[in-house]
């Protein structure tokens, strides 16, 4: 057979050329995608930073919050470190030691926030640190101090 | 996606090259590092009534954003500089190491400048619980982080020297899944520092 040049060319070394064409789209592939990532994660970055600003209830903007980050480390973690194309050793070995994880996390939270005690403490640190912000605002010693002259 | 050795069996008793396989369980158990640190910052955060947080204004969000940037278009030179070792471009590898070589010491100086602000704010690691969290973990992803330095220093000078192929890259890959590592607690930790 002959190339482009119209110089014989063997059938082996046509094959290669082809190979080395198509790694060379495969190659291009994947690096679009990799670009493709790079703009979802400045994209979500820039929602996280925006939704924090947002004055959204508590509760919203914390579940909001979790799920952007949990969606830039799925990309990272799926396309940049290959995830995607990895078999089941690494896979679930990975999901065996998040589980790990969320056995601590979630079955502490449960008692925060909920029992009476810890409730009186924060509120009456809370109160008490109003009134000193307080008597540092209007600039002169704390309120009851005069009064007991 | 990629046709090349990638996805084929390697002759090791899992299929997996060693190299990966090793850097993936050292990865689980830097889950495990930053998870447990992390999980306790969380639940201090929500249930301990001690815990003030400073104001947004004192935690310089502007520059902490600016650092994620940095350290997400270090992870894309990265999987690039992998890429360019794949399809034998020396020259691009050495490039893209450079260059996430140079995300690390652009993140670094930016924290550095970060701990001063917070010191003359008041903010040190024994001020108060926020402060020992906030330092104890950003100064350890910050440690990470020179650890990470340091693999690309060494995988820019095997590759000058020649070591490195398209069909022997696995410690271009191991370095590679370690700075994506970094990269990832920075994104998990930015969140629940600076925004929450």
């Amino acid at each position: 057979m002959s190339d482009k040049q119209g110089k014989v060319v063997s059938v082996a070394e046509h094959q290669a050329a082809h190979a080395a064409h198509d790694a060379a789209h495969d190659t291009a592939h994947e690096i679009r995608i990799y670009l493709t990532i790079f703009g979802a994660l400045i994209l979500l970055t820039l929602a996280t930073v925006g939704v924090a600003y947002m004055a959204l209830p508590h509760a919203a903007s914390i579940v909001i919050a979790l799920l952007i980050a949990f969606a830039k480390v799925f990309l990272i973690a799926s396309f940049f470190m290959h995830l995607m194309h990895e078999g089941r050793l690494i896979n679930w070995s990975l999901a065996v030691c998040v589980f790990a994880l969320l056995i601590f996390v979630l079955f502490v939270m449960p008692d925060l926030g909920v029992h009476p005690a810890e409730q009186a403490a924060r509120l009456s640190i809370e109160e008490a640190e109003k009134v000193f912000h307080e008597a540092i605002a209007n600039g002169g010693p704390v309120a009851g101090a005069e009064a007991h002259h | 996606m990629s046709s090349q050795a990638h996805t084929a069996t390697v002759a090791t008793s899992t299929g997996i090259p060693h190299a990966k396989l090793g850097m993936w369980t050292f990865l689980a158990s830097e889950v495990m590092l930053f998870g447990g640190l992390i999980s306790s910052y969380v639940i201090l955060r929500s249930g301990s009534p001690t815990m003030v947080i400073p104001p947004r204004t004192m935690m310089g969000v502007p520059l902490a954003t600016l650092n994620t940037f940095v350290l997400i278009s270090s992870s894309v030179t990265m999987v690039l500089a992998l890429a360019a070792m794949k399809a034998n471009e020396l020259d691009k590898y050495m490039r893209y190491l450079a260059m996430t070589f140079g995300g690390g010491v652009i993140f670094l100086m930016i924290k550095a400048y970060e701990y001063n602000h917070k010191w003359h704010e008041g903010i040190t690691i024994s001020s108060n619980l926020f402060g020992s969290f906030y330092f104890t973990l950003t100064g350890l992803h910050a440690l990470h982080v020179i650890g990470g330095m340091g693999i690309m220093a060494y995988l820019m000078w095997a590759g000058a020297k020649g070591h490195q192929s398209p069909t022997n890259y696995d410690r271009v890959e191991a370095g590679g899944l370690y700075w994506h590592f970094v990269d990832l607690v920075w994104v998990i930790l930015f969140p629940i520092l600076y925004l929450v």
